[in-house]
């Protein structure tokens, strides 16, 4: 029987970074685990222990060195799941058996926003990443450009 | 240290000989034990049979439930991906019990798990403490609704608290 | 077309609201000033709230919490709202203080709607300009998901407002009833494109401040606010018609909702001015502090993290608010901190702001 996908977190674009830290910690009690630049794009990013998942906080700037952030909307901007090696291949392969652009990199893939938008109505991307294998950065699988 | 009144029977006879009487004294909530998880969370979506198939089909994910949407017109699909659950809603733009006004697609509430009626108490006096409107559903949770949450993280999700197993999932967050 | 009829209301909600309010005034006349500061500063911050609708933390009818506190997290258009209520509130209070002095004979005036109007759309909460001071010349629909009640023609508007606060100002009748009516006439004309719920309250407490002896009911926006649902329901039984026809219209339920809400509320003040007199009393005690600066402790714990400016109220004297605070501060009570995000507003963007530390 095939290992399934399990969601390991969600990203979430916010509007304001410090009051969404201070609802997850201060009002709801999860841990800030860390906090800093987003790696991949111009912004700052928290991340916050949710106890099961992980909820990774991004806050794009609308100015800086680097790609902006096209789509700056506050959403949910990613659900990640975690997966075994060959669980994550065959997810893939599946993803793109079924007519889905599949963005890959090492130990992980994404399915883009716009891809997904058309399945959930929203723009969301579906990152799948080896379960061992480092986080993917914060806006890894949003709009780029 | 915060007075609260008493029963809603008393509501409306109350009178000022039986205000002081009849207050009880409530304590400052004690810190919250550590933070238990996210049971699920719910995605308004436009077409719950392509997102089903993105999920099921696609993901492998397993395919919980699917039905009828308890408290707002629409149908939903409970969606296991492991470590949490995510409920799928259409929302109908017609039907009972009631329409859901704003049918955009959107992450629409996380429900967080409790670990006991007392400890979702705890957790929603922390909420009032800290200026957010609270309200209380039918099962039991403590609904911090989208109005209050829009100002946090910039749009409309409801976030739910509910000790685990205290009941059938819903969208009680967006209502 | 009619403004809808004024209904009568029986005389024992009249007396137990007369009765209620009375003896709120007689308790808030005899409580220390600086006490009685204190109840107005953490009242009118519940009123503006409840005047703006940002919903209150206080949500269950049958738990109110006494020292609620206050709002937090709020959107731009939660903090523009805000904006223009605490205007609102500004100008009712300053008309019912012409009123004591005996420069106006009423603090409502046929003008008061389109003031009210200006002031809590000047702001534009809805980022959209919604013609403030103005009635509007288009039809108003709710979707059909939200309300099926049609409201009158923008061309009836004028003359069924100018027929209401006819009604509201001069049919013999006690104020609680005048003032809630001109709520419900108000909702079901709609004579504004938006902002007529907000309106529509604050002339509540135009109307009602001519009957009370403080000139100003402190507890029934509040109620409606907390009873959301009560005061939908009790709008909506006055409207059981497809479209507006005044003559078929009945306000004796809002009327009802609002009168009794106005007796709870004031019950609630009460109760709230006692347990804040409670506290100040303790704190003092228990701190070897004066009273003036007991209240300002306790000022302090009710706004959880305060800004310099929410506790100006306090004094009459801005010289003297800061000897007293910079007495607590040297001496260790009070502490420097900086306000959650969640707490800085447009009005009050304060970066500090003082905790007790007991």
């Amino acid at each position: 029987m095939e290992t399934p996908l399990v969601a390991i977190g969600i990203e979430l674009v916010v509007a304001d970074l410090d009051r969404a830290i201070e609802l997850f910690t201060d009002v709801l009690g999860c841990d800030l685990l860390a906090r800093g630049p987003a790696a991949l794009i111009p912004g700052e990013t928290a991340t916050i222990d949710a106890g099961n998942i992980i909820i990774s906080l991004l806050a794009p700037a609308a100015s800086g060195e680097g790609t902006l952030l096209a789509l700056r909307r506050p959403r949910l901007s990613q659900v990640i799941f975690g997966a075994d090696p060959t669980a994550l291949d065959r997810a893939m392969l599946r993803s793109a058996e079924h007519g889905l652009p599949v963005v890959s990199a090492a130990g992980r893939f994404h399915i883009p926003p716009e891809a997904i938008q058309g399945a959930l109505g929203e723009r969301i991307a579906i990152v799948v990443t080896g379960l061992g294998a480092e986080p993917p950065a914060t806006g890894s699988g949003l709009d780029e450009g | 240290m915060n007075m609260v009144w008493s029963t809603e029977d008393d509501r409306r006879t109350m009178n000022d000989e039986t205000v002081n009487d009849e207050t009880v004294m409530l304590g400052v909530p004690p810190p919250a034990p550590e933070f238990p998880g996210i049971a699920s969370i719910e995605l308004l979506i436009a077409d719950l049979d392509a997102a089903v198939a993105l999920f099921c089909d696609v993901l492998g994910c397993g395919l919980l439930a699917r039905g009828p949407a308890g408290l707002i017109a629409g149908e939903q699909a409970i969606i296991d991906v492991g470590t949490m659950t995510v409920t799928l809603l259409a929302a109908a733009d017609s039907g009972e019990p009631v329409v859901l006004p704003d049918r955009t697609p959107r992450l629409a509430s996380i429900e967080l798990a409790t670990s006991c009626a007392a400890d979702t108490a705890v957790r929603c006096l922390r909420a009032m403490e800290a200026g957010l409107i609270v309200a209380t559903g039918r099962r039991g949770e403590v609904v911090l609704p989208p109005e209050a949450i829009e100002g946090a993280i910039g749009w409309r999700v409801g976030i739910v608290l509910a000790a685990a197993h205290a009941g059938d999932g819903g969208s009680s967050g967006e209502l | 077309m009619i403004a809808p009829h004024l209904p009568p209301l029986d005389a024992g909600l009249v007396v137990e609201h007369e009765q209620a309010h009375d003896a709120f005034a007689e308790a808030l006349e005899h409580a220390p000033p600086v006490v009685g500061r204190l109840f107005v500063m953490l009242q009118r911050r519940l009123i503006v709230e409840s005047i703006a609708y940002v919903q209150p933390v206080n949500s269950r009818i049958d738990q109110q919490v006494l020292t609620p506190a206050p709002r937090s997290f709020l959107t731009e258009t939660h903090e523009l709202r805000m904006e223009g209520a605490n205007a609102v509130f500004r100008h009712l209070d300053g008309r019912a203080e012409m009123k004591r002095i005996g420069a106006i004979e009423l603090v409502i005036s046929s003008a008061t709607p389109y003031v009210f109007h200006a002031l809590l759309e000047g702001p534009a909460p809805s980022g959209i300009d919604m013609n403030p001071g103005m009635l509007r010349a288009y039809p108003f629909d709710w979707t059909p998901e939200e309300n099926m009640f049609m409201h009158p023609p923008g061309r009836e508007c004028p003359a069924l407002v100018e027929g209401a606060m006819d009604l509201a100002m001069n049919a013999p009748a006690p104020a609680c009833v005048r003032a809630a009516y001109l709520t419900f006439a108000m909702l079901s004309i709609h004579p504004f494109a938006d902002g007529n719920g907000r309106t529509s309250r604050a002339l509540y407490m135009a109307v009602a401040a001519d009957g009370l002896r403080l000139g100003m009911d402190w507890g029934a926006l509040e109620q409606w606010a907390v009873d959301r649902t009560g005061y939908i329901g009790a709008l909506q039984a006055g409207q059981r018609v497809e479209r507006y026809r005044g003559e078929d219209m009945n306000a004796a339920a809002f009327v009802e909702f609002g009168t009794k809400t106005s007796t709870y509320g004031a019950h609630l003040c009460r109760a709230r001015l006692a347990n804040m007199a409670e506290r100040v009393a303790a704190v003092s005690e228990a701190r070897g502090v004066d009273i003036r600066q007991a209240t300002i402790v306790v000022a302090v714990q009710l706004y959880r993290v305060a800004a310099r400016s929410q506790l100006a109220p306090l004094s009459v004297d801005a010289d003297d608010l800061d000897g007293v605070l910079e007495g607590l501060i040297s001496s260790g009570r009070l502490e420097w901190v900086l306000r959650p995000p969640s707490m800085r507003t447009r009005l009050v963007p304060d970066e500090h702001g003082l905790v007790d530390r007991g």
